[in-house]
């Protein structure tokens, strides 16, 4: 236990030096993104707001609304961290050999590197949310704020396995960055990323409930912020293990096909 | 016409490529399909809550909306392979090769790497974007759609210049993959209507960034918003735009030369 | 022909130091360091000629390719190659140029070398009927005829390279820089480019610039050599005067039953530096002191299997890089 946790922050350092040894292109695309979803995001709102003459929409103000495409943006960030093809370049390009031979765990190392960033991602929301107590009277509770974090880590290593279980079809597939790409789409689709799920028509609305999705951004944003949910924290927490478990068991069965299929490529 | 030539092959090449790896040809497929669904169905639950966004109905929103499936098949299909490997080629030593060749090495860089693993999806765009046309409530001259078409497709080399600005900071820094990041992360404003965008917002992204080139004017000339002023403007920011690039290229090459051994 | 004068160049790198302290550092101010790649280099090469281009890494043979083949620029100094100036990379001049990269491959990865080589007939202009000609001579002097339509990823190392030759040759350049063409190729593969390059010079008479590790390329390739050091020229001249000013100095060998400290005090005194494995000593003598040697040898140890001979060129050009140094 003691020796993962050491890989781990191991992991965690090398990726670290890594980001700041770019760390002018790392926070650039960081704030500008973020800044450009959530200004386009108010702006779009705004304009429908004075559009059809009201202060609120399902329950959510403009100034609501602006807290919460700040917090799903860069939770969104902290769930996908550090882009498609963590596993899968180090099996095209054979990196894989390296980790093999190493006496570690590898899937230990990559979770170390996949949470550097959002780690990073985290510290600033966690900034930012004083600004919104101050300036955006946003109604924060010390309590609320902790069961927050807890659920969005959570989400992280759910969200870390399922990316996992494809980055492993690498085995079968040379480019798989496109599969990547779809269930980030999804997965911030159904979070409501784009639009708070409360927006969603009955129909679909029930139907993403039956999908992970919702429990990794939309709910833990809830709590963070304080708002009602019809979900409590420790619904919400189970909800993630029992998909660990699904994706941990899913990815445990695609290596163990997978690891036959490598070649090691150059050797 | 040489380089017409040339580019030809880079088409042969690709086929001949894309033809060794079939996964990447069907995932590619599958994901633009869910990516441009989830887009559509994005304005389509907006438009539940209202009549209008900033001053376009449901079918002009629509249309837009496929206009940019259009141009993400095209911008897939002509630039973004090429776009994804070129601060590699500058980082790994490929650029020295292509300088000691009679043939404009930005001409290699952009146009290399041609992916017929996307053409499925330009033909997608074009379907789906014909299929908005015939949703859309007014009624247009041919020519009009002759040039809004010839302006999306400037709009695709317009953001692959803007890529290239992203990725050019690469010649200085060395960084491994420049700021292409930062570009992707400013997608919403190409994909959302610009009349929702404030005065200063929408000078920026017309005449610093050109966002606005790329999509919202082309829409706006189509709808009869502001058509002889918005070809003006778009003709002016393409030409500064890539004029500006090409120094920048220059200059990066310049920079290569004289800071490595 | 090739003129260089004066030639220097210098460039600025970041210093990155390890540790996770050092980077948040690097955060604040990145610190440079100035290099010096070359150190005013004077070079001539004229047609037909064959120059060796020899040094350890790091000692600017590249670097000097790289300007003469226009990629990067010079510092100070003057460059002239055919006439051009390199630097500019005037189209005129780069369809006489030729650059080969042992390390890098110009051929593209996933297709066969025959499309590769369509698009390179289409970037040099060349025409048809002399394409053919070329293609067809080149591929059968390397012998690959039968793999043009194989994926150049399929290949061996060997074959790779000499596809690569080949896509180098067919648009008949004048100037023609190899650098390590035979890095990493087993001694047949070497033999058979090693056998092409010298044919190809007698037929064509191109300039040529040839860099390598391997002694054996440019002994038998190259009638002169241009030895490098830390960016500068410290040798330029016939190869058999190289040898020649080391030709007087012989190795000798011996084997000596057990080991012995003062063996090493006993050369110490002579001013010679032993080497050893297990109980083999191996030591360069000068000609002229080897009877002396050996008699106080034989007088104070005990050895056996003793052996003279000539030094082979690599021990010449280390010998000599080393002889430099000191002075």
């Amino acid at each position: 236990m003691k020796k993962n946790l050491n890989i781990f922050i191991h992991a965690f350092t090398i990726e670290l030096r890594k980001v700041f040894a770019y760390k002018l292109e790392f926070w650039a695309s960081f704030i500008f993104s973020t800044a450009a979803m959530v200004i386009v995001s108010y702006l779009l709102w705004q304009s429908i707001f004075e559009l059809n003459q009201v202060s609120q929409m399902k329950g959510y103000t403009l100034n609501a609304l602006i807290i919460y495409y700040f917090c799903i943006a860069i939770t969104h960030k902290i769930l996908v961290s550090s882009g498609m093809g963590i596993i899968s370049r180090d099996i095209y390009y054979g990196d894989l050999n390296k980790y093999l031979l190493y006496p570690v765990n590898y899937q230990i190392f990559k979770l170390g590197t996949y949470f550097t960033k959002s780690l990073l991602y985290l510290s600033v929301l966690l900034i930012s949310l004083i600004g919104f107590q101050i300036f955006l009277s946003a109604n924060l509770n010390f309590l609320s704020i902790v069961q927050g974090i807890i659920l969005i880590l959570s989400s992280t290593v759910t969200f870390f396995f399922l990316t996992s279980i494809l980055e492993l079809l690498a085995f079968w597939a040379d480019h798989i960055w496109s599969l990547g790409i779809m269930i980030r789409s999804v997965m911030a689709f159904c979070g409501g990323f784009m639009i708070p799920l409360s927006f969603f028509p009955e129909s679909i609305y029930n139907f993403i409930h039956y999908t992970p999705f919702p429990y990794l951004l939309y709910y833990p944003i809830k709590l963070l912020t304080n708002q009602e949910s019809s979900y409590s924290f420790f619904t919400i927490f189970s909800i993630h293990l029992f998909w660990i478990i699904v994706f941990y068991i899913g990815q445990q069965l695609v290596w163990n096909k997978g690891k036959y299929k490598y070649t090691g490529v150059g050797i | 016409m040489r380089y017409f030539r040339l580019y030809l092959h880079f088409i042969r090449f690709s086929f001949t490529k894309a033809l060794q790896f079939r996964f990447d040809f069907t995932f590619r497929i599958f994901m633009d399909l869910v990516f441009h669904t989830l887009n559509l169905v994005f304005f389509r639950i907006l438009f539940n809550h209202t009549t209008l966004i900033g001053d376009w109905n449901q079918s002009q929103v629509t249309l837009f909306v496929t206009s940019f499936i259009l141009f993400d098949g095209i911008y897939m299909t002509v630039f973004a392979t090429n776009a994804w490997w070129l601060p590699e080629h500058i980082n790994k030593g490929e650029l020295d090769y292509y300088l000691t060749k009679p043939v404009s090495p930005l001409f290699f860089f952009s146009f290399k790497e041609f992916a017929a693993n996307s053409l499925m999806n330009l033909f997608f765009g074009i379907a789906i974007f014909s299929w908005a046309l015939t949703q859309l409530e007014f009624s247009f001259h041919f020519f009009q759609l002759l040039l809004y078409i010839l302006l999306i497709i400037n709009g695709a080399f317009l953001y692959f210049a803007m890529q290239l600005l992203m990725y050019l900071p690469t010649f200085w820094t060395q960084s491994p993959r420049g700021f292409d990041m930062l570009l992707h992360g400013l997608d919403p404003i190409l994909k959302y209507p610009i009349s929702i965008q404030k005065y200063l917002m929408r000078t920026v992204f017309t005449f610093l960034l050109p966002l606005n080139i790329v999509l919202s004017y082309p829409a706006k000339i189509f709808f009869n918003e502001a058509p002889i002023k918005g070809v003006l403007i778009i003709l002016v920011c393409t030409t500064l735009f890539w004029l500006f690039i090409s120094w920048l290229w220059r200059s990066g090459i310049r920079q290569y030369s004289s800071a490595s051994s | 022909m090739i003129k260089v004068n004066n030639l220097s160049k210098t460039f600025k790198v970041p210093t990155k130091q390890a540790g996770l302290k050092n980077a948040f550092k690097s955060l604040i101010k990145k610190e440079y360091i100035t290099k010096t790649a070359l150190k005013d280099v004077n070079l001539k090469v004229s047609k037909g000629e064959i120059l060796g281009l020899v040094g350890s890494n790091g000692a600017g043979k590249t670097t000097l390719v790289k300007i003469l083949s226009g990629i990067i620029s010079s510092s100070t100094g003057s460059v002239s190659v055919l006439g051009f100036d390199p630097w500019k990379r005037k189209n005129a001049y780069r369809e006489k140029l030729s650059l080969i990269m042992g390390q890098k491959a110009q051929l593209w990865w996933d297709l066969p070398a025959a499309d590769s080589y369509l698009l390179l007939k289409e970037i040099y202009q060349i025409e048809d009927q002399r394409f053919k000609k070329n293609l067809q001579k080149l591929t059968d002097y390397l012998g690959v005829k039968d793999q043009l339509n194989v994926p150049v990823r399929k290949l061996s190392l060997g074959e790779r390279m000499k596809m690569e030759l080949v896509a180098a040759l067919l648009h008949d350049p004048q100037v023609i820089f190899l650098d390590e063409p035979t890095i990493g190729l087993d001694i047949i593969s070497q033999k058979a480019i090693r056998e092409f390059l010298k044919e190809y010079m007698i037929e064509h008479n191109p300039i040529m610039i040839l860099t390598s590790h391997y002694m054996q390329d440019i002994e038998e390739l190259c009638p002169r050599l241009a030895l490098m050091r830390a960016g500068e020229i410290i040798y330029d001249g016939p190869l058999n005067e190289i040898k020649n000013k080391f030709g007087d100095v012989r190795s000798l060998k011996f084997d000596i039953d057990h080991q012995r400290s003062d063996l090493e005090d006993f050369f110490l005194k002579k001013n010679l530096k032993m080497q050893c494995t297990q109980n083999q000593v191996s030591v360069k003598v000068h000609i002229d002191k080897l009877t002396e040697v050996m008699k106080d040898l034989l007088n104070n140890f005990t050895i056996s299997n003793i052996q003279t001979s000539q030094v082979d060129i690599d021990t010449v050009i280390e010998s000599y890089l080393s002889y430099e140094k000191k002075s």
